[in-house]
């Protein structure tokens, strides 16, 4: 308030075209809490934002409006701690309406109380974080994402191991005895906070601690920076440059950066998540096992002593995601999780229990393997066996039935349309 | 936050190359380490002939629909840093219990645990690029340096 008041002196003052400038654009930004319907509030780090966009999106188109607003105050830890050592939101957050388009708004000048969080990791990895005695909260899995190591798109490398991200990430090219080629220039190493997604994820990976991570190369705050900081190299010195970040990020924008094949310790070849890092979106390679640096999305919410979230409309919104509340009409999980290039767990083939674990065979109970396929146009020999579309369990190999029959995937409409899956 | 010694790095390195070693030893009578396995047209860094079809779970979700077959015997040609295609259709090896000399395992994944799901064979479309950590890691045979 005291804010608003300063703005209206400097307006009525007319101490410049600049502070002008600055009133008339705070005065587009929404109240956050004045916006239409329900207003669910949500922390975390910026690795889940493209899922939280394609998400927050339909829910503000339901004939039922929800609006997510989203603090994304530096990184995932940062989220966390926002939510279970209860710290009421203040400034501004981000929130989506029907266009897609990421927005601000301005939060109550005495904050707003975050009902989840959001992080691709588990809350062990967070260090320094106590949650607030007395108050339990629940951990519930959405949908699988990737961490890439990724270079500028114009980049000639294709590949990088383990033990190279370990060199990398643990000596920025200190000299020549601790320097990978072509990553040799430190400034072009990119680096996040050690209370970040990627960097948590690299430090689990390699061995090397988080903190030390965070200091190697050039620090970015947010995936968004770094994949600038990126594609600023190409053109000049692409070979030069690496970073770390969530694959929700970079397949978004692989006409700036490249994603690399990883080859984890162990394993005879390096894979990218998907069979072309380039063109194709199938994520066959994590479904399948062969790339190593996944998770399932991790959502954070206050729980009652019978496990339930205690926010009925966090309990809804993580529902929803988790697959264990039926969607209202209108909203489509599955492609929101398409669209933002995750992996919802009913197309999984392994899975894993904990950050970077090993991996063991998995079939989800109803699977969308074939869906998944077909909605991320899998090539023909990628195709589970027995997959097509159908309408009818008749349609399919007397394994298969066939199921997730809907309207066709996409906006062509049409009549519904199922396909055939594993039981 | 994890704390880090040179016990843990020596750890690591010894993880690392005896990960490495029993991979290759599993599927090599040679004392060198086989060129990794690459797939389809645009690897880069490694080349070798393609691989049958499995998959982690059993249930074909990575089937050969072009009807390209992998090589003889799983054996790879090329490595280090050379940009070759494929070597094209062979006939492939049978199902064993134990890694190709391609580094891969020709059947579908039995055991439970990320080893045998990493070094599957793919089916058709599927690429990998190795990164060679000898030749391109210095010092790398001593194992992985100290963090100091």
């Amino acid at each position: 308030m005291i804010r608003s008041d300063r703005r209206t002196r400097l307006l009525l003052g007319g101490l410049g075209a600049c502070a002008a400038l600055t009133s008339a654009v705070d005065a587009r930004a929404a109240n956050c809490s004045s916006l239409s319907g329900t207003v669910i509030y949500g922390a975390g780090g910026n690795s889940q934002q493209p899922f939280l966009t394609t998400l927050g999106t339909r829910l503000a188109n339901l004939s039922s409006p929800i609006h997510l607003v989203y603090s994304d105050s530096g990184s995932a830890c940062a989220g966390y701690s926002d939510l279970v050592t209860p710290t009421a939101i203040t400034g501004t957050a981000l929130y989506w309406d029907g266009t897609g388009a990421t927005l601000t708004c301005t939060l109550d000048a005495g904050g707003d109380p975050v009902t989840f969080a959001v992080m691709g990791n588990g809350p062990q990895l967070c260090s320094g974080i106590t949650p607030a005695s007395g108050v339990t909260f629940g951990t519930f899995l959405g949908p699988v994402q990737t961490v890439d190591f990724v270079v500028p798109a114009q980049s000639t490398q294709q590949s990088i191991s383990t033990e190279a991200a370990y060199y990398i990430w643990g000596f920025d090219a200190v000299d020549s005895a601790h320097t990978v080629s072509p990553w040799t220039v430190p400034a072009n190493i990119f680096t996040r906070s050690a209370s970040s997604y990627a960097n948590l994820f690299l430090a689990l990976d390699t061995g090397v601690p988080a903190s030390r991570v965070a200091t190697k190369g050039t620090l970015e705050s947010t995936s968004t920076n770094m994949l600038t900081a990126l594609n600023a190299l190409n053109g000049s010195a692409p070979e030069s440059g690496i970073g770390i970040m969530a694959g929700e990020v970079s397949d978004g924008n692989r006409a700036q950066i490249k994603t690399l094949a990883y080859q984890h310790t162990g394993q005879s070849c390096g894979y990218t998540p998907d069979s072309d890092s380039t063109t194709a979106f199938d994520k066959i390679n994590v479904r399948n096992g062969q790339y190593w640096l996944w998770s399932p999305i991790h959502l954070y919410a206050q729980v009652n002593a019978s496990s339930a979230i205690t926010d009925t409309a966090t309990a809804n919104l993580v529902g929803w995601i988790t697959g264990t509340v039926a969607p209202p009409a209108g909203l489509d999980i599955f492609a929101a999780e398409v669209a933002a290039y995750n992996v919802p767990k009913c197309a999984m083939n392994v899975w894993r229990d904990g950050d970077l674990a090993p991996l063991y065979s998995y079939q989800d109970p109803a699977s969308c393997a074939c869906k998944f396929a077909k909605a991320t146009n899998t090539a023909s020999a990628l195709l589970p066996s027995g997959c097509t579309t159908c309408t009818q369990d008749s349609d399919c190999t007397v394994t298969h039935h066939c199921r997730n029959i809907g309207p066709p995937l996409g906006d062509a409409g049409g009549a519904n349309v199922g396909y055939c899956e594993v039981n | 936050m994890r704390s880090f010694n040179s016990y843990s790095v020596r750890a690591l390195a010894i993880a690392a190359l005896a990960s490495s070693g029993v991979v290759f030893e599993a599927c090599s009578s040679s004392n060198s380490n086989p060129a990794p396995p690459v797939y389809g047209d645009d690897a880069g860094d490694a080349t070798t002939t393609p691989q049958p079809d499995a998959s982690p779970d059993g249930t074909g979700s990575t089937t050969d629909g072009n009807g390209d077959s992998p090589g003889p015997d799983g054996s790879s040609s090329g490595g280090g840093d050379a940009s070759d295609s494929g070597t094209g259709p062979e006939t492939g090896p049978t199902c064993t219990s134990v890694l190709t000399d391609a580094g891969c395992w020709t059947c579908p994944t039995a055991t439970d645990g990320s080893v045998e799901f990493l070094n599957q064979c793919s089916g058709t479309g599927v690429h990998c690029v190795s990164f060679d950590n000898l030749g391109r890691l210095p010092g790398f045979d001593a194992g992985l340096p100290p963090l100091n």
